[in-house]
């Protein structure tokens, strides 16, 4: 609980109308998407980087959790204040600072929404490629503290490969830039990569430097139909060794098809094994070509249909099967654990066989879809926490999914990071040292555990289901 | 009227994904999640059932909502933020009894016993009048409870006389197809009644018999958005019973608002063991909105016989209550576009909610502008001479905006144009 006084304190760095501390505002600043709620003693919304380094200040000298937060819609729990203390919301700090169009770079605040930051970018031609299912509403320094992932990534990568420098606020209150503005740089540790995806353990950050691409001219779009997993997934693995990269390689199983056409009712054949978008870009006069190569493998792996968009309207009607998942599979159960396993590529067709095997084991509803091109894949467990013994069953699967996948050489979190959620399965992949040296880490920058407490490490975490 | 658990129980389906706040008005404004769909249904889902803490800080946040439904209309989970936040509303008015926009303004903002003498005194008798002319039921009252709290605010007078003391009774069309009833709505009734007059002559022009019963009254939503169902039950009795006995085919209403409040909240508003609901269920099945009728009826215009001028140049506004309640939003654009002398051109986000949302726009006037500043940057970009809607709550918001930008727009109602640009020379 913070006292009276730290909250004067506080007030008196931010100012009165960048606080609340009534119930009902912490009650809004209490979860995210995992929807876990832990209620928080403060709520500040700062607006430069000198309130933030103030409160830091505070906060080691009077040892309070200081928890940063962009838009809250996280999967894993990285901004829930499970020990209480102050939610720094960072949504206030939303400029977009410069648009380099010499240098092809942007400079942004991190409570700049991913998609708007996008859009502007475009406008003169540009292109910021991460783009994570929540970029309408997520922030762009919640992207960094998480690493943000997206479809887009098989061709054009995720968030850390796009952020060149940040300013970040320490732990211990001391305001630091790290990176660059040059494509090049080998000057002492990468604290840059290092800050990206550290889910505001290390640093609060307070402005980005992101590297931007030419917007790609043309893209063409096209949905593939497979009788089963194998053949789509031997497709995946054709694509890419034919040497095209695609920008999107999209997969949903059967039984998110059956979801989809249940609830939709657009003619999706509830029998077939996979579906696959499929989406390049590039030069215009190149794409015909890569459609075609792309038609001929799928058409050699027994696709039942190709769909090719004709135009940006077709091409949204080929998607709409894909952005409805989420609101499908949801009327199976209504609560939805959704991991996000990835795999080496080629291993996609071994973990969805083990994924089903698992399935079947403990009698729960798993569907399975996601980013085939880079591995990634969405496993959702749906469950009905009404049902006794289902919570259980539901963390049984998920460790045996968990287990499979680092057989298999993947990794536990593609894009969502660990948090609280995936906290006690971190040994599985990093071991003991492993563990070892990020808390090393973790304490020589912030030494009194005050910045966002309880999560990534399987013992400091302690997770409570809302 | 919904009991505490069921509202929570709607309210324990929001996941937290944060879709709306993409797309909440609000929240965009405010940046705050307890401005946004979420965080209310966080609070919500919090209330302890047998001791709920209705706090003023939680009475301020439920007022900060436009139930525009935008949120609703972008839920992958399918949960109704609007209702949900409405039906809060009414629990509380339940609880303290007092409607949301009367509690927030007289209670919280201003003691009128106060007030009410002073600004008489400083020569504001004029709106005294304008709401002592304005029955006790009627919306207007919630629309502009204090109408001399913000000077910047344009309010449209009053017209000499009421649309219902004009014209009342059955206005029969020369080759009668079918026989309607209109609903005028209090802001047609008051303030525009030349644009219940469009209606009426539209749709006689076009072989429609009109029944106008002169008992009408408000349609009850701006009470019912504030969360009190006790008064919009007792007019829709009285509303339903003066629509009822003339064997009408449909009844018309022409403010998109008024339309989804007959058609939609009427039937709910009495419970199953009501005797009454069967009769508003039916009445709800006759209610039509005007464009949606119009596209119907409506002969194909002819060519324009008059001298061709240039045309004008006219963008419409989507009523959240016409597209997102009611689902109409394609009709409204075909008679624009297919009525001569008109050239229709899209403005951007022409759905996004002007910021009127009833009682929000009186306890949260400062926000209100905000959002709507937004509209009217839209509408001054479209390049349109006159912007047209179908809601009477967004065109008083849309002149609010247009007056304070100091734009050379009209803002029309759409059935008027349509008039006004089919008439015979």
């Amino acid at each position: 609980m913070i006292g009276r006084e730290i909250i004067k304190q506080i007030t008196e760095i931010v100012g009165k109308e960048n606080v609340a501390e009534d119930k009902e505002t912490r009650i809004c600043y209490a979860y995210d998407a995992t929807n876990i709620h832990h209620l928080p003693d403060l709520v500040v919304f700062p607006r430069t980087p000198q309130h933030i380094s103030g409160i830091l200040k505070l906060a080691n000298e009077h040892r309070f959790p200081v928890v940063p937060r962009g838009a809250g819609t996280g999967f894993t729990g990285g901004t829930i204040p499970v020990e209480g203390g102050v939610v720094l919301v960072l949504t206030k700090m939303n400029r977009i600072l410069k648009i380099d169009q010499e240098n092809l770079l942007a400079v942004v605040e991190p409570g700049v929404i991913t998609y708007d930051f996008q859009q502007e970018v475009e406008k003169i031609g540009l292109f910021y490629p991460p783009d994570p299912a929540s970029l309408k509403s997520s922030t762009l320094g919640g992207n960094v503290a998480e690493c943000a992932g997206g479809p887009r990534a098989v061709k054009y990568g995720v968030t850390k490969d796009y952020v060149l420098g940040l300013e970040a606020v320490l732990p211990t209150g001391e305001v630091i830039s790290v990176g660059v503005q040059t494509v090049k740089s080998v000057v002492g540790y990468d604290l840059t990569k290092l800050m990206v995806g550290s889910e505001g353990t290390l640093g609060v950050i307070t402005k980005i430097i992101l590297r931007l691409i030419p917007l790609p001219k043309a893209k063409r779009t096209m949905l593939v139909i497979f009788p089963t997993i194998e053949s789509a997934a031997t497709s995946v693995s054709q694509i890419i060794s034919s040497r095209i990269i695609p920008t999107t390689l999209e997969f949903m199983d059967n039984a998110t098809i059956r979801c989809v056409e249940d609830y939709l009712h657009m003619g999706l054949p509830v029998d077939a094994g996979a579906l696959l978008i499929i989406e390049v870009d590039g030069a215009p006069e190149a794409l015909n070509g890569e459609v075609e190569e792309i038609r001929k493998i799928c058409q050699a792996n027994q696709a039942m249909e190709i769909k090719v968009a004709k135009d940006q309207q077709e091409a949204e009607d080929l998607w709409k099967a894909r952005r409805a998942v989420s609101s499908a599979v949801v009327k199976l159960n209504p609560t939805k654990i959704n991991e996000d396993i990835t795999v080496p590529r080629s291993k996609v067709a071994d973990i969805l066989r083990r994924t089903e095997a698992i399935s079947k084991k403990y009698g729960l509803i798993i569907v399975n879809f996601g980013h085939a091109g880079d591995g990634n894949i969405h496993v959702n467990v749906l469950i009905d926490k009404r049902k006794p013994g289902e919570v259980e069953k539901a963390h049984a699967a998920v460790k045996e999914i968990f287990q499979s996948t680092l057989d298999l050489g993947g990794t536990l979190s593609g894009e969502h990071g660990i948090g609280i959620t995936k906290a006690p399965y971190l040994p599985l992949e990093l071991g003991d040292m492993g563990i070892e040296v990020m808390k090393r880490i973790k304490k020589a920058f912030d030494p009194n555990n005050i910045l966002n407490p309880g999560k990534i490490f399987p013992d400091a975490a302690k997770t409570t289901a809302h | 009227m919904k009991e505490m658990t069921e509202v929570q129980e709607e309210a324990r389906r929001c996941v937290k994904c944060g879709n709306c706040l993409a797309q909440c008005p609000v929240y965009l404004e405010t940046l705050e999640e307890p401005l946004a769909a979420r965080g209310k249904m966080a609070l919500v889902e919090s209330l302890k059932e047998a001791d709920p803490e209705y706090t003023k800080r939680y009475y301020k946040i439920l007022s900060q909502c436009l139930l525009c439904g935008t949120c609703a209309e972008n839920c992958p989970n399918g949960v109704c933020g609007d209702e949900i936040i409405r039906e809060a509303r009414a629990l509380l008015v339940r609880e303290k009894g007092l409607t949301l926009p009367k509690k927030a303004i007289f209670k919280y903002f201003l003691d009128t016993d106060r007030l009410m003498p002073l600004l008489l005194k400083a020569g504001a008798s004029l709106q005294h009048l304008f709401l002592e002319r304005i029955p006790e039921e009627s919306g207007l009252r919630l629309r502009f409870p204090m109408p001399f709290i913000d000077s910047k605010r344009f309010i449209p007078g009053l017209a000499p006389d009421p649309f219902l003391d004009l014209r009342s009774g059955w206005i029969r069309a020369e080759k009668e197809t079918m026989r309607v009833g209109l609903f005028v709505g209090c802001v047609s009734n008051y303030m525009f009644p030349r644009v219940a007059q469009s209606a009426l002559d539209l749709f006689v022009r076009n072989g429609v018999s009109v029944y106008i019963p002169k008992e009408q009254k408000c349609c009850g939503l701006p009470a019912f958005g504030s969360g009190d169902d006790e008064t919009p039950r007792s007019i829709a009795r009285k509303n339903i019973e003066a629509f009822a006995g003339e064997n009408l085919d449909q009844v018309i209403a022409h403010c998109a608002s008024c339309a989804a409040m007959l058609k939609l909240d009427y039937p709910l508003l009495f419970g199953e063991d009501d005797p009454f609901r069967q009769k508003a269920r039916a009445f709800a099945e006759k209610v039509s909105d005007a464009t949606l009728f119009l596209s119907k009826v409506m002969e194909p215009p002819t060519t324009d016989r008059r001298p061709p001028t240039k045309p004008v140049r006219v963008t419409y506004h989507d009523p959240c209550h016409l597209r997102r309640k009611l689902g109409i939003f394609k009709e409204p654009r075909d008679l624009l576009k297919s009525t001569p002398g008109l050239e229709y051109v899209e403005m951007i986000d022409a759905n996004r909610c002007c910021g009127q949302g009833g009682s929000f726009n009186v306890a949260n006037y400062d926000l209100s502008l905000k959002i709507l500043d937004r509209k009217t940057k839209a509408i001054e970009d479209s390049g349109a001479e006159i912007v047209t809607t179908t809601c009477s709550g967004c065109m008083l918001q849309l002149m609010d905006g247009i007056h304070q930008a100091g734009l050379k727009k009209e803002v029309r109602h759409l059935v008027e144009i349509i008039d006004e640009k089919t008439q015979r020379a």
